[in-house]
């Protein structure tokens, strides 16, 4: 199998579309160049031509009727023909397969959430996606505009909120997932993303601003440019798995004898829990973790609760159901994490607690 | 009593010393309260340029801080604020006003031989409204700034900090300067004519400007009554735009771009009505198929109404819509191109002087013709969906507006300066400047296309390494177009302080604006002239029109023949 | 040198920059038209909100009609024509050269503007009094959300329901009448907006011609300014059956 390559100007086909595309981009590319070249190689002859210089008188220009006709009316059955071959490959792009599977997606300001067949909500900002399959996007979005954008598919669409939207694709290749540091480290048009692996990178295309302070995982501050996510391409059965099980421990805790405290030390970074609660007691937006566990806590506007395992799932799948005391500013947003996720951050709380 | 303009030329007798709209009166007073068109256009003038060199400043801090990935010289909510910021300044108080309000204030009454625009005192009035929204501007800038984009889109807009009334406000009352030059013009275009003066001999420059008239009045109240709807969401919230109160987002886009599409013809026509007057008069030959050329303006204007759904093709508009808008997009190619062919053809045959003004009327053909052709890829909805809200978008819309109207507008402040100041300046240096500015664009927004067709989105604080080699020769580009306007401003600043004089002609132009005295009489020409040919009839002018010297020198070599 | 490029050969009411006083008159008309046409844009984006908010949540609509009073909107409309009637006898009256009764005619406009004011302030004080107001602030007497919306509220909106044939309870108000008057203030309250600048203008005209600046030769003002008061007039004329009588 060799490696799909992408072109100076475009990426690698990733897509069943993306040739389409491409086919379509090129020939506006070729007409473009074929008119640039004439104009422009018209204009430097005349002006080496008729340069002034002694002696040189100009003529006036006569009638040309004619002319101007033809270069009004022949650029016109060429946009024609452009038209017809744009909107063609667009409508192909626009209706997708019955058989397609149907992901929806969440965009919030800065970040995405792939809700899968079954309910299957995976990390955030990952996004796994069976090989030769027609996948369905299903958008809304919780606040603002965003718009989903994967370059190597060919394929973008605005996440508006108040409306669904949606666009489709079937990938064609599985995406390398070799070990990386940096982007460099990737095949062409991956990019390094979680856990060290390489990834199709996803873009938000639609401005969806900057917060004050709030950070990701990696310790940068997160904003519109940082709103990305992972796209893994795998392959079917190892979809239906996902499906089944729900999202697996990463790699580097698998199979390690604290894999749960590993997993949920993980799940801490990549959710952005990072950005509110502190792990060592240090004050923040939200309550620290340190000590949580097993501790009796107390709500804004009476009664309490002692932090068990019901209480901390309640927390992170419906935080508004009871606030705690002094915590009333910033609203926690609800997670939808599974089972095993859940089992596995309180694991890690538990370390924090001893 | 009437002058014929055709067999006179102007009075030799007023360049020196003669009265003229500088001397005329003098002191602050007799600026700030003016009159006169040619004052109100050189303040406007001063005041884009202003504004463009803060743009400016701001495009190259954007610039330095996406020198490398990762924080290099600000925060990300700092650099969301300042492209705001150059959007905003460089599209509302530089563009939009620079060649219209400046130089048409200054040449419109002149080349239709009248003493003023129909209503001096509105002329004035709508240069101190922009005054006035520049002051509202510099104070949502100072009260914490705007980081919504040039774009306001709701919702993060009507979420986003206060200050975005203030500087949505600042736009609503600019709109309505430019509503109000835009009705000044059309009532002078049809009304004050010199005799003479018909509508086929109306200088194609006038009529750039008068198509950008007519979308100024028609589109802009669209525009501001959309920014108003905003205002009332943000602090009503009336729920119009905001979909938490039941509103419609994707509704305010379209109210946006309704405006903001014909706005890029506000743009382009009077760059396109510069680039005109410079390649007839560096070729010396009438502009070919001067006809079409008057009509594709108005088309353009026309046709500018029907395509906003163009910047829309992803959020979320029916299937059917974009399908029409796309169709309607190619149409504006049409016109655009018959321009082009039209400029090509009149130097066949000609006598092309490479002058500067020139350069860049040159420049202008070959690198809107890029920004043009790049369109197409934009409006094609499905190579669109691919590049819309990429670099590719970013680079398109630089090669219009500043390789198509700032090439347009520098290539008017070249030609049009030794009349509006009565110096010459230093075409030598001017030419090296050109040839920076050019050199640097190119490198500067070329590579941009390149990014943006791989997938680089726009409105990026950060980029995915990948990117980052191109990203350092957009910077390295950018910089060294900033040398090449520092060394223009150098020149234009010699020129005014030891600059030579003027002659009235001094680049043998057949223009009417080239009949009067250097710098012009305080009325434009001391009686209104009559004119016997058009602005573009070489073949019919006598060779005392077309002397490129002072009028007593050409005296003193007819007495020696 | 025409060193008399400041004394003129017309009459004193000729700008310097005119040749004739048919190329001023035809110049002001113009500009005045081309004003017009952007008038009617600037109005024309709410239109346009209207038609396609009406068209996606049309019960909000034909409620939030009958929450408006058909009657104060029918007097209104009256009296704008009848004082669009009088702006333009004042036109004519200034064209034969009849000062006294131009003054009386721009008077008489004034005051049925003045009168279309008083309507629309009972109108407006009613409604935020009782807190049928846009957006977040539905059901807020007085703009203040705090204090529990008082039963005149809960009423009017049961009648309006009632009177629109809906069959809902008092349960099922549509949300989208925030909305709707959203709509409803920005567009009578611009509408509103102008014809208080019409008085001015015409306050402003009613002076000049009593200095007796205006003549059979010479009243452009008052033909733009009157042209400039059809518009208001015609905006209102359009609002009243789309705002009050729809359904
Ligand atoms: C001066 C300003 C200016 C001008 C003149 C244009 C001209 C054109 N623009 Fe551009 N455009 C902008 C300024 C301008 N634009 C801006 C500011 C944006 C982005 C706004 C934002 O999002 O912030 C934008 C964005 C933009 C988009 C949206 C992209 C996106 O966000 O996804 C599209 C899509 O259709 C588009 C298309 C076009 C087209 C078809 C033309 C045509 O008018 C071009 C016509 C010219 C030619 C085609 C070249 C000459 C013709 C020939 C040589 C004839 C022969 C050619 C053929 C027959 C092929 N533009
Ligand atoms: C007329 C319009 C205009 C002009 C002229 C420019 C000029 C430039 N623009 Fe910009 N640009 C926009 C309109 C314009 N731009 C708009 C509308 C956007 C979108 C904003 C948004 O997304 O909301 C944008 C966005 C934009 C971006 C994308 C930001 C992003 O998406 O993250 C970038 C990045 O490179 C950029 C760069 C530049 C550069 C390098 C120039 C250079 O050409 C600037 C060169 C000028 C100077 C360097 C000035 C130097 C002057 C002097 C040194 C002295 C001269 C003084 C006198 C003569 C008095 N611009
Ligand atoms: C935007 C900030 C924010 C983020 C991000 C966030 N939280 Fe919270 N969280 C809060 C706030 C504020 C509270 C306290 C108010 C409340 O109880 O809802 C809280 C409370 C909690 C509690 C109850 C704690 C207690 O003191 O009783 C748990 C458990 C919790 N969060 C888990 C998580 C997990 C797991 C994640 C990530 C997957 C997460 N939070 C991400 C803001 C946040
Ligand atoms: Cu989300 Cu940009
Ligand atoms: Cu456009």
């Amino acid at each position: 199998m060799t490696e799909p390559q992408g072109t100076v100007q475009l990426p690698p086909q990733l897509s069943t579309i993306a040739p389409e595309v491409d086919d379509m981009y090129y020939l506006i590319y070729w007409i473009s160049v074929v008119f640039f070249v004439v104009i422009t190689g018209a204009m430097l002859y005349f002006m080496y031509k008729y340069r002034r210089r002694p002696g040189r008188k100009a003529k006036a220009p006569g009638h040309a009727t004619a002319l101007e006709i033809a270069w009004t009316v022949a650029p016109l059955f060429l946009l024609v023909y452009l038209f017809h071959m744009g909107f063609q490959t667009y409508i192909h792009g626009s209706v997708a397969p019955d058989d397609a599977v149907d992901v929806r997606v969440r965009a919030m300001q800065w970040n995405w959430e792939f809700e899968h067949p079954g309910g299957v909500i995976d990390e955030m900002n990952l996004f796994k996606v069976p090989v030769n399959k027609p996948v369905r996007v299903i958008m809304s979005s919780s606040d603002v505009l965003h718009s989903l954008f994967i370059p190597a598919f060919r394929v973008k669409r605005d996440a508006v909120p108040g409306m669904y939207t949606s666009l489709w694709f079937e990938a064609t290749e599985l995406t390398d997932d070799r070990e990386c540091e940096v982007d460099a480290d990737c095949p062409e048009a991956h990019q390094c993303g979680r856990n060290g692996t390489c990834a199709l990178p996803l873009f938000c295309t639609e401005y969806c601003g900057a917060p004050q302070n709030i950070q990701d995982s990696a310790g940068r501050n997160t904003n519109h440019s940082t709103m990305m996510a992972d796209v893994r391409v795998i392959t079917q059965e190892a979809y239906q798995e996902f499906l089944e099980l729900g999202p697996p421990p990463p790699p580097e805790c698998e199979g390690s004898d604290d894999m749960m405290e590993c997993w949920g030390e993980q799940l801490y970074a990549v959710n952005g829990c990072v950005g509110c609660h502190s792990v060592d007691g240090s004050a923040g937006p939200a309550p620290t973790w340190q000590g949580l566990w097993g501790a009796q806590r107390a709500f804004d506007g009476g009664g309490s609760a002692v932090a068990d395992e019901n209480y901390i799932r309640e927390s992170i799948l419906q935080p508004q159901a009871n606030i705690v005391e002094g915590y009333t500013a910033v609203n926690m947003p609800p997670y939808r994490l599974s089972d095993r996720q859940i089992d596995a951050i309180i694991a890690y709380m538990q370390t924090l607690s001893e | 009593m009437t002058v014929e303009a055709g067999t006179a030329v102007p009075s030799g007798d007023a360049h020196e010393g003669g009265d003229n709209y500088l001397t005329h009166e003098t002191g602050l007073k007799s600026w700030l309260f003016t009159l006169d068109h040619k004052r109100i256009g050189l303040m406007y003038l001063v005041s884009v340029l202003v504004m463009f060199f803060l743009g400016g400043v701001m495009a190259l801090l954007v610039r330095t801080e996406l020198l490398f990935n990762g924080e290099t010289i600000m925060e990300a909510d700092t650099y969301n604020k300042v492209f705001t910021l150059h959007g905003a300044i460089m599209v509302f108080l530089f563009i939009i006003p620079s060649v219209p309000a400046a130089m048409g204030n200054f040449f419109l009454p002149i080349m239709l031989g009248a003493k003023d625009v129909a209503f001096p005192r509105l002329n004035l009035a709508s240069f101190w409204i922009y005054g006035f929204g520049t002051i509202f501007a510099i104070v949502a800038i100072v009260a914490g700034s705007v980081d919504t984009g040039w774009t306001f889109y709701t919702p993060y807009s009507a979420r986003a900090d206060s200050s975005v009334i203030w500087m949505t406000l600042a736009a609503f009352i600019l709109g309505f300067s430019s509503i109000l030059t835009g009705v000044n013009f059309i009532a002078t275009v049809h009304k004050m004519r010199a005799p003479g003066i018909h509508w086929k001999r109306l200088p194609l420059f006038i009529w750039g400007i008068y198509a950008t008239s007519v979308i100024q009045v028609l589109a802009t109240p669209v525009l501001a009554i959309t920014l108003l709807l905003l205002i009332m969401e943000k602090t009503l919230t009336i729920g119009i735009f905001d979909p938490a109160l039941g509103g419609d987002p994707v509704l305010y886009q379209h109210f946006f771009w309704f405006y903001s599409h014909p706005a890029v013809y506000i743009m382009i026509l009077p760059g396109m009505a510069v680039v005109n007057e410079l390649i007839a008069t560096f070729s010396q030959r009438k502009i070919f198929g001067y006809m079409f050329v008057a009509m594709s303006s108005v088309a353009l204007a026309l046709l500018g109404f029907l395509v906003w759904g163009h910047h829309m093709f992803t959020s979320g508009m029916s299937e059917y819509a974009t399908m029409v808008f796309s169709a309607l997009t190619f149409l504006v190619a049409i016109p655009s191109g018959v321009k082009v062919f039209n400029w090509v053809a009149t130097l066949y045959e000609g006598s092309i002087s490479f002058a500067s003004p020139m350069l860049y009327g040159l420049s202008f053909i070959v690198l809107f013709t890029i920004g043009g052709l790049t369109g197409l890829f934009l409006g094609t909805l499905s190579t669109d969906i691919h590049l819309h809200d990429t670099y590719f978008v970013v680079a398109h819309f630089h090669y219009v507006m500043v390789g198509g109207t700032v090439f347009g507008f520098l290539g008017g402040l070249h030609y049009w300066w030794p009349k509006m100041t009565g110096k010459m300046y230093d075409e030598k240096l001017a030419r090296v400047s050109w040839f920076l500015v050019f050199v640097g664009f190119n490198v500067t927004f070329f590579s941009q296309f390149i990014m943006g067709s791989q997938g680089m989105p726009r409105r990026y604080y950060d980029y995915l390494d990948q990117f980052q080699p191109l990203h350092m020769a957009s910077s390295g580009g950018a910089y060294i177009l900033g040398l090449g306007f520092i060394v223009m401003a150098y020149l234009f600043w010699k020129s005014l302080r030891s600059g030579e004089k003027a002659p009235p002609n001094p680049w043998a132009s057949a223009g009417y604006e080239w009949m009067t005295t250097t710098p012009p009489h305080p009325h434009n020409f001391a009686e209104t002239p009559v004119m016997k040919r058009g602005p573009y009839d070489y073949h019919l002018c006598t060779e005392e029109e077309l002397w490129d010297g002072f009028p007593e020198d050409f005296e003193a070599k007819k007495a020696k023949a | 040198m025409a060193s008399d490029a400041h004394a003129h050969h017309g009459p004193a009411y000729l700008a310097h920059h005119f040749e004739t006083p048919a190329q001023q008159f035809d110049a002001a008309k113009l500009g005045m038209w081309a004003f017009l046409a952007q008038e009617v844009l600037f109005f024309s984006g709410l239109f346009v909100a209207y038609g396609i908010f009406r068209n996606w949540y049309p019960e909000a609509f034909s409620i939030g009609s009958h929450l408006l009073d058909w009657q104060m909107g029918g007097i209104n409309t009256v009296i704008l024509l009848a004082s669009s009637f009088t702006a333009a006898m004042a036109v004519r009256a200034s064209q034969v050269g009849d000062r006294k009764q131009t003054t009386m005619l721009l008077g008489l406009t004034i005051v049925f503007a003045f009168g279309f004011m008083v309507v629309k302030y009972f109108e407006y004080t009613h409604k935020i009094h009782v807190g049928i107001l846009p957006g977040q602030y539905w059901g807020c007497p007085s703009f203040d959300c705090g204090t529990a919306a008082p039963e005149a509220f809960a009423e009017e909106v049961a009648a309006a329901i009632d009177a629109a044939h809906l069959n809902a309870g008092p349960g099922m108000v549509p949300y989208h009448l925030r909305s709707f008057f959203g709509i409803y203030f920005v567009m009578t309250g611009l509408h509103g907006i102008h014809v208080l600048i019409g008085i001015g203008l015409i306050a402003w005209i009613m002076r000049r011609n009593q200095k007796g600046e205006f003549s059979a030769d010479y009243n452009t003002p008052v033909d733009i300014v009157a042209l400039y008061w059809h518009l208001v007039d015609l905006i209102w004329i359009y609002l009243f059956p789309l705002l009050y009588l729809i359904d």
